[in-house]
């Protein structure tokens, strides 16, 4: 793809070039430090820091040996951050692609069959709606454990929903199409229209709840663990927010609460970009 | 330009206009220097191909160019006004003074609104009638462009498309405007209902004294119907005058190779060069497709409120036979069954009752694969039926890659194939098309194109659903010509389904007319053109434009 190509491309969602790379290069700082961080500051972040008289540094503000500080369990805040990361892009990578696969397959499947299959898969998605989240989390984290696994699997069960409805509504237009008509009388079978003449039609969007999916996991692990449903043994930013709060710290320790909250927003902000960007570069027009 | 006397100050001058569309990477120049002059109640027919300029010109002048379009040079006067650029005085004039039909009058007319509101909406709004005066004025242009009053409380969607033409016909003629600019306002309708509409459209024009400019690819409707023609060719202006005279004497290349291309497609008038040899004798083998007493229903709930179910049946007990080498042509009226023959003979659609056989044997529900591929369609719209994402070469070869096959052919065989599909189709060299994109071919290249998908599998029978009816008239002929070669070069038949009794002498053998699903009449082309028993028949031939331009041409060689 040329430049030229991308730079219109984005144009259609209204994104400026400049975006897309900011989103790009945050999403790659974020994944460099959640490979290296064990390297850059060790991986034990419940490490318990002492002062020079033996007693808990508690509560230090940042300075040349804490450069984020530490929390009320004399813990080094920067260590923390920076392995918290690890957690929340597995997070977000896992459930982006359940999100995105169970979504595009029962989409896909929904839109092109019609009639009872779409009738059936169409009332199970309902059914997924009709589910709160929380309480539904609460009680899967309390059959299955905190686990990351156990985290992904609730979110992955939940967030697929709204992707398959609007994929399923692309494909309901897609299939009215002269060419499916064209490829049916050519005697094309239904899996090879789905492939060739309904998947490219979807890839964008399917993507782009991906990414969506993989922001709001993120988002709710977070949640999760700040209020309390957090995996005590792994660090999260949530788990560093729950804790913060929980101590009544979040009002004036102010350097425990920043890195792992601007870390969230940053990260957040620039997945919802890259799901644009990616939303306008796939898509495949006459127009280019 | 007619000649008039140059004191006389024409309704309409159009003088040196250009016009640019501003493209991303460059300027489109889309009119050079146009000029004509249109006088009070006379009309002028715009011709030219798709791309030639002529809808933009009735842009440019109705002051209602796309966001992108300029006009660059010249002056559009009215009655001495200049209107050229979009400004108060022109808002003024618009609809009261100068008013459009467009051609799809579905997107022009508001689904949330009755019909008859949205007129009585203009009379408000520009001579501020109170609503029963307005409604009194709407029955009454409805009754003169042959609406019934029920129609006034309809909404767009329940109406067929001759009647919504008529209801924008009638806008645009509701406050009796000096000049009525009309893009191709009849060309989406059937040939029947196509004449209906214009001339009783022609006739209240005539009565209320406005002038007409229609901008239409037909010449057979100008020459109907107008008493100037200017012919646009890439742009630009390529030849004007009186009607009569352009037609008897056309000067430009272009015009004379628009009514050769016109000619060459008259029924009646060019025959197929050779029957088929002894298509009797063969009767013997059986038929490649045979219909035998087939019926289509489709149900159509009317709605949540009014319970029941209306019974459409879209094909009514029609039985024909298509052997080796024959061309059958179906014509019929939009809504006559003819899509729904087509569906049902590829197997996208099963009858209610009857039989179909393909090579004597009953077509199953649901076959697939050797069968399937015997036979191949060739849809209407070249710019829908092919997936714009692929390259020409994978479009053909989708026919052969989708269907899997005993025993499977390597890639280097399936291009072979596609190659000599294009070739066949027209496309030399056919190489240099392997890689092309739809949008980078022009609209006769297209429909070659998916004549090459439907023939890459060698079928047995070919049916096409009006293979050129989206085509401008230069190419028709030559993508015909293609079509009849590959049926009469070798032992395929071909079904060939159109609306337009224009081509059908050109290309079949045996024709069946269709009227709501029924057939009522059949039998060699020829003989049902030349003297046809049914009285549809006869009123089908007689409504096809370019009666005048048939009479021309039988007295002298235009050509």
């Amino acid at each position: 793809m040329s430049s030229a190509l991308i730079t219109r491309r984005l144009a259609r969602n209204g994104i400026a070039p400049a975006q897309f790379l900011i989103a790009v290069c945050v999403i790659t700082f974020f994944a460099l430090i959640a490979l290296l961080s064990p390297v850059l500051v060790g991986d034990d972040p419940f490490e318990n820091h002492f002062s020079v008289q033996g007693d808990v540094a508690r509560y230090q503000l940042p300075s040349t040996e804490f450069p984020f500080g530490t929390n009320l369990y004399g813990q080094d805040v920067l260590q923390q951050t920076l392995l918290g990361t690890r957690r929340t892009l597995i997070i977000g990578l896992v459930c982006g692609l359940v999100v995105m696969i169970i979504g595009t397959v029962i989409g896909v499947l929904s839109g092109y069959f019609c009639g009872v299959t779409d009738a059936v898969l169409m009332r199970i998605t309902d059914f997924f709606y009709a589910i709160p989240f929380l309480p539904f989390s609460l009680i899967f984290v309390h059959f299955f454990g905190t686990g990351l696994l156990s985290v992904c699997s609730a979110m992955g069960l939940i967030f697929w929903r709204t992707g398959a409805r609007v994929i399923r509504s692309v494909v309901l237009s897609l299939r009215e199409r002269q060419y499916v008509k064209a490829a049916k009388a050519a005697g094309a079978s239904p899996f090879w229209i789905m492939r060739f003449h309904i998947m490219p039609g979807i890839a964008g969007i399917a993507l782009l709840y991906g990414v969506f999916g993989a922001a709001w996991a993120i988002l709710t692990e977070a949640t999760l663990s700040f209020i309390g449903m957090a995996d005590a043994v792994s660090i999260s930013w949530g788990l560093m927010l729950n804790q913060a709060f929980a101590n009544g710290a979040i009002r004036f320790a102010w350097w425990w609460v920043l890195p792992p909250g601007v870390s969230l927003t940053l990260l957040l902000g620039a997945l919802f970009l890259l799901a644009r960007s990616l939303e306008g570069l796939i898509d495949r027009r006459l127009a280019d | 330009m007619p000649v008039q006397s140059a004191s006389k100050q024409g309704l309409l001058e159009v003088n040196d206009l250009t016009v640019e569309y501003a493209l991303p990477d460059r300027p489109l120049t889309a009119i050079k220097n146009a000029s004509f002059r249109l006088d009070q109640g006379l009309s002028l027919g715009i011709v030219g191909e798709s791309g030639s300029g002529k809808s933009t010109l009735a842009r440019a002048i109705f002051g209602a160019l796309a966001s992108n379009g300029r006009i660059t040079r010249g002056s559009v006067l009215f009655r001495g006004q200049e209107i050229t650029a979009p400004s108060p005085a022109l808002e003024k004039l618009r609809w009261k003074s100068l008013s459009f039909v467009p051609q799809s009058a579905i997107a022009s007319l508001d689904p949330l609104f009755r019909v008859g509101r949205q007129i009585v909406e203009i009379y408000e709004h520009h001579q501020r009638l109170s609503r029963k005066v307005a409604r009194e004025k709407v029955l009454e242009i409805f009754a003169a462009i042959d609406l019934q009053a029920s129609t006034f409380g309809m909404y767009p969607h329940e109406l067929s498309g001759g009647m919504r033409q008529r209801v924008v016909i009638a806008a645009a003629l509701a406050l009796r405007p000096q000049i009525v600019i009309a893009d191709e306002p009849t060309t989406s309708l059937d040939t029947l209902v196509q004449r209906q509409v214009f001339q009783r459209f022609d006739a209240v024009r005539r009565e209320i004294g406005t002038s007409l400019i229609l901008v239409t690819h037909d010449l057979g409707l100008v020459a109907d119907y107008c008493d100037d023609i200017i012919v646009m060719y890439r742009g630009e202006v390529v030849e004007s005058g009186a009607a009569d005279n352009v037609l008897f004497h056309p000067q430009h290349p272009y015009t004379r190779e628009l009514l050769r291309a016109t000619d060459r497609l008259s029924p009646a008038m060019r025959q197929r060069d050779s029957a088929p040899a002894g298509v009797a004798t063969r009767t013997a083998a059986a038929p490649l497709i045979e219909f035998d007493r087939v019926v289509r229903v489709f149900r159509r709930g009317l709605s949540y409120l009014r319970r029941g179910e209306q019974m459409l049946r879209a094909v009514d007990q029609v039985s024909f036979a298509v052997r080796e080498g024959e061309v059958l042509g179906i014509i019929g009226a939009s809504g006559s069954g003819k899509s729904t023959i087509a569906n049902m003979a590829i197997g996208l659609d099963h009858p209610t009752s009857g039989e179909i056989r393909r090579n004597g044997k009953p077509v199953g529900r649901y076959s697939h694969g050797a069968d399937v591929m015997d036979a191949q369609l060739i849809f209407q719209d070249p710019y829908q039926s092919m997936n714009p994402i692929f390259r020409v070469e994978w479009i053909v070869a989708e026919a052969i890659r989708a269907v899997r096959r005993q025993p499977r052919l390597s890639p280097t065989e399936i291009r072979c194939r596609v190659v000599a599909a294009l070739e066949a189709a027209g496309l030399h060299p056919a190489k240099g098309y392997l890689a092309s994109r739809l949008h980078q071919l022009s609209g006769g290249e297209r429909q070659r194109v998916a004549i090459a998908r439907a023939i890459v599998t060698d079928p047995r029978l070919i049916i096409a659903d009006e293979p050129v009816s989206m085509l401008d008239v230069s190419v028709r002929a030559g993508v015909l010509e293609t079509l009849r070669a590959l049926t009469s070069r070798s032992n395929r038949g071909m079904i060939y389904i159109t609306h337009d009794l224009g081509t059908v002498g050109f290309v079949c053998d045996r024709l069946l007319v269709l009227r709501e699903g029924r057939n009522v009449e059949v039998g060699p082309c020829q003989q049902v053109l030349a003297a046809p028993r049914v009285q549809y028949t006869r009123d089908l031939l007689q409504a096809m434009p370019g009666n005048k331009l048939r009479r021309l041409g039988d007295d002298t060689t235009v050509i």
